[in-house]
């Protein structure tokens, strides 16, 4: 029935594509608006057709003000396209901002299907709660599930979006192609405070997005004090999402993958 | 009971008093003087309960002083008469009675009062007529009627009677000449007891016990149901001072039970109680599930909450209408609202009933319900009295038990229910469809820590055997060679259709695991990677795919003309390009109950946890190492092959063989 649901709406939308006036000045009527068929989850960019891609990137391309008025905007799909803008410019802190959309249960634009053979296929039906739940499990690398007080539990305790463990770790992998951006990263990352460093490090190295040879030499870096804390299993990161789920458990998988390299 | 007589009526030793104004009771005396001196009296007729005088004369023949004795028989010996002229025999013939205690209202209030109302009936006959009849309670008079000296006479009062109470009957006779009182008493009891019984809700069995008592009763007291419809009680009969009762019944129909206490003394004097019962069945009606652990479960086709009631009979016929199934956090209670009983027969006045129910284990639900017409309510929520395990556990049935009491005595059974109960390690993720639940809690049945059950959940995958709550195996491209002809790309499409694509088996492992309460399963996406692989023969950007084993390539190296991809292929899709292809697909890799999966891809989709790989669709992995290792791993498991166009005017496929040291494809996270 779901399926059958979700299929009607994608049909509805590319319906109202194919006949909305250009001109029209309601807001979800926007010609960028009505030309996205769908947004890629999991960054599966290549489950889009080449024109649907073409015209996403116009998208990640609006000016911040641009992203801004999207997201304000009283159309759902449009709020829903400034959501993919943001989380395609890596723009945490607004994305962080709009937790109260988690709730939403307003349709907003589809996502397309993860298709195994070819690209296209019928767009799959979401709420703004439920992408915008999809984009923070990408970024942060936890679940909200639709809800904001998971959301207020989880980051709650969080001083600063910088010190998001999971965070570096999409931007290196997003940067891979780009040699220069990933050493500006990470930069960014070895001048982290220890207590995030480590992890964010082990992270990575367990990612393949530094050697092991790179990892040990920044853990090696790090002071006695935190060598110590580490080799004891402190708990260094209290207000890390990730290690706040599941009992902690990717937390001491990544201590024993430290304390290995260390 | 014990008649304290005396007496008239009347025969006199060798002589009879014959006058017409005497009553004639029917007793003809014989007296013989033996040898030694002794006498002994035969008589025949009257009623037991003999009194036997002996005097010297016949004034004050009756007076308690020349009693000789009282007997039930018709012979008295008298061995050592007194020496005198004349001795006067007079035997008498005691008055029949019969003392009715009955409850005066029923059905009676819930909580009976501590004097209830009672019809106290009193009848008497005797040959020497009736002269006036007494109700007493405790030895006071209540009320005193005298007759025109009849045969037969009764009296009636309705008096409040506590359990305690002794109510009694005299009678006084009109036999004039004979000096001493002439009167005969029976002494009652009301039963207590009596009132609402609960019967087992399944016909046939036994229910609620209770023993009903009548004060002062003797030993030798016998005890019937006399009345009852549809409802009973056993025994039926029964002989003792108290009488140990059993609710039952026979059908749905329950009615009011008459029960009567009887016990005749020795002169022949009945005394009788009788009270009213009524039987009721109770049977559950509804229940709902609830409590601070409890979540809710989507149907797997309709995506729509299951609703309270969770249980349901509301035709109490036994078949429940609705069973539903329901989830809650593993170490919290279960607890139950909105509880429902329908109660038989109608009309029942708002009696609190206790209520037990009793889950699995010594889980217990304790409670108390109020009577509101036909239906048995239960006002607030009942918590179980132990929690659930603190681990994850499949309850295919949670069994409850459910039983009902009027007062303190054995449980009467109410019903029972039986709900799939699925104990989740925390709060569920996602979309909350059943089957997530069934498969999850199935396979981590037993665990409460996170790894432990994702590993046991990962193990049910494993072993390419899936099935959903209904029992129906899923599949991996089952029957289908061409990715393209199957369309099912999630969870919900796969446990519904039983036919899916990577991405729906991806999904259905981070869904289940979500929904036992684990967070940061991964949705990875495979392709391959442009970065190791050569450029295929297009001259545009490559595009290209893979093939998963097993693949025969003949001959080597291939005829395409396409240096970098030299095999040709025909691929699974379409028409052929080629001739004849070059490779060509064999059995295997294996799939979720399909031998022969489609392996003619662009991309794939597994699963990451805890910085590990896992491969639903081929129940392979968990592939662990870096991501880097993990790859390679994963590729030389499945990989046989990459595709690329070999030419473009046809656009004709060509394909190229994994190398197996190199990795060629790349996980997206």
């Amino acid at each position: 029935m779901l399926r059958t649901k979700r299929t009607v709406f994608a049909l509805a939308l590319l319906a109202l594509g194919a006949l909305a006036p250009a001109s029209t000045p309601a807001a979800e009527d926007h010609p960028l608006a009505l030309a996205v068929r769908a947004v890629p989850r999991h960054h599966q960019w290549s489950v889009l057709a080449p024109d649907q891609r073409e015209r996403l990137l116009a998208i990640v391309r609006l000016t911040p003000g641009e992203r801004e008025r999207w997201t304000a905007s009283p159309s759902a799909v449009e709020r829903g396209l400034g959501l993919f803008a943001a989380e395609q410019n890596g723009d945490i802190e607004f994305l962080l901002s709009r937790a109260d959309l988690l709730e939403s249960r307003e349709p907003t634009i589809p996502y397309a299907p993860p298709l195994a053979l070819g690209q296209g296929g019928a767009p799959i039906a979401q709420t703004l709660g439920e992408y915008l739940t999809a984009i923070y499990q990408d970024w942060f690398g936890v679940d909200a599930n639709g809800s904001r007080a998971r959301f207020d539990r989880l980051f709650g305790r969080q001083q600063s979006p910088a010190l998001l463990v999971k965070p570096w770790i999409v931007r290196l992998q997003r940067a891979r192609d780009d040699e220069q951006a990933v050493a500006a990263i990470k930069k960014q990352i070895y001048e982290l405070p220890e207590e995030v460093r480590w992890a964010v490090v082990t992270l990575a190295y367990k990612n393949s997005l530094m050697s092991e040879e790179e990892a040990r030499g920044q853990l090696a870096r790090l002071s006695k004090t935190t060598k110590s804390a580490l080799a004891a299993g402190a708990e260094l990161l209290p207000g890390e999402p990730m290690f706040l789920v599941n009992g902690g458990l990717l937390q001491r998988t990544l201590l024993e993958e430290c304390r290995r390299l260390l | 009971m014990k008649a304290r007589w005396l007496v008239l009526g009347v025969t006199l030793a060798v002589l009879t008093w014959a006058s017409a104004e005497e009553p004639q009771d029917g007793i003809v005396l014989e007296v013989r003087k033996d040898a030694g001196g002794a006498v002994k009296l035969t008589w025949s007729g009257g009623t037991p309960g003999f009194q036997v005088f002996r005097s010297t004369e016949t004034g004050g023949l009756t007076r308690p002083a020349n009693q000789q004795g009282e007997t039930n028989g018709q012979v008295f010996a008298d061995p050592t008469p007194p020496a005198a002229p004349i001795l006067f025999y007079l035997v008498t013939s005691s008055p029949t009675g019969t003392l009715t205690v009955r409850e005066a209202s029923s059905p009676e209030p819930c909580t009976p009062p501590a004097a209830k109302s009672h019809q106290i009936q009193a009848e008497w006959s005797s040959p020497y007529r009736i002269r006036s009849i007494q109700i007493l309670r405790n030895d006071l008079l209540v009320v005193e009627q005298q007759f025109d000296c009849t045969a037969t006479a009764s009296l009636t009062a309705t008096v409040d009677l506590s359990p305690t109470d002794q109510p009694q009957t005299r009678v006084t006779l009109c036999y004039q000449e004979l000096e001493a009182a002439l009167t005969d008493e029976i002494i009652g009891c009301p039963i207590a007891g009596a009132g609402y019984l609960a019967a087992d809700a399944a016909p046939g069995t036994a229910g609620e016990t209770r023993t009903l008592t009548c004060a002062g009763a003797p030993g030798d007291s016998h005890w019937v149901r006399t009345q009852n419809g549809a409802g009973d009680v056993a025994p039926t009969n029964y002989f003792g001072s108290s009488f140990p009762l059993t609710a039952a019944h026979r059908s749905s129909v329950i009615d009011d039970l008459l029960i009567a206490r009887s016990h005749t003394d020795r002169d022949g004097d009945r005394s009788l109680s009788e009270a009213r019962l009524t039987v009721v069945q109770f049977q559950l009606k509804q229940q709902t599930f609830s409590g601070a652990g409890f979540h809710r479960i989507r149907d797997d086709f309709l995506f729509t909450e299951y609703a309270a009631p969770h249980w349901q009979d509301a035709d109490l016929n036994g078949v429940p209408e609705r069973s539903f199934p329901v989830s809650y956090v593993r170490g919290t209670p279960v607890s139950l609202k909105d509880l429902a009983f329908g109660a038989t027969p109608a009309g029942l006045p708002a009696c609190t009933v206790e209520i037990e129910g009793r889950g699995p284990g010594d889980t217990l639900f304790t409670g108390s319900a109020t009577l509101a017409g036909t239906d048995l309510l239960v006002p607030g929520p009942l918590v179980a009295s132990v929690p659930l395990p603190n681990a994850v556990k499949y309850f295919g049935a949670y069994p409850i038990q459910w039983s009902a009491r009027f007062a303190g005595s054995a449980q009467a059974a109410a019903g029972s229910s039986a709900n799939r109960v699925y104990v989740l390690l925390d709060d569920p993720l996602g979309d909350r469809l059943e089957s997530y639940f069934d498969i999850a809690t199935k396979a981590a049945d037993g665990e409460s820590e996170v790894q432990a059950a994702f590993n046991k959940l990962w193990d049910e995958f494993k072993d390419l055997e899936v099935r959903n709550v209904r029992g129906e195996r899923m599949g991996y491209y089952r029957g289908i060679l061409c990715a393209s002809d199957c369309t099912v790309y999630e969870a919900p499409g796969l446990i519904t259709q039983l036919n899916g694509q990577c991405g729906s088996w991806a999904d259905l492992l981070m869904q289940t695991a979500r929904t036992l309460g684990i967070d940061g399963t991964e949705f990875i996406t495979i392709e391959p990677d442009p970065k190791t692989l050569p450029r295929d023969c297009s001259g545009l950007p490559s595009d290209y795919g893979f093939l998963v084993k097993n693949y025969s390539f003949t001959p080597q190296p291939g005829t395409s003309g396409c240096a970098n991809f030299p095999l040709r292929f025909n691929g699974p899709c379409g028409d052929p390009m080629w001739p004849e292809s070059e490779v060509t697909d064999v059995t295997g890799l294996p799939g979720q109950d399909e031998a022969n999966p489609a392996s003619d891809f662009s991309r794939h989709f597994i699963v990451k946890f805890n910085l590990e790989y896992f491969d639903p669709s081929y129940g392979a992995g968990p592939f662990t190492g870096t991501k880097a290792q993990a790859n390679l791993a994963w590729e030389k498991n499945g990989i046989a092959a990459y595709t690329g166009w070999a030419t473009t005017n046809p656009y004709r496929q060509g394909v190229r063989r994994d190398r197996p040291d190199v990795r060629e494809t790349f996980f997206d996270q």
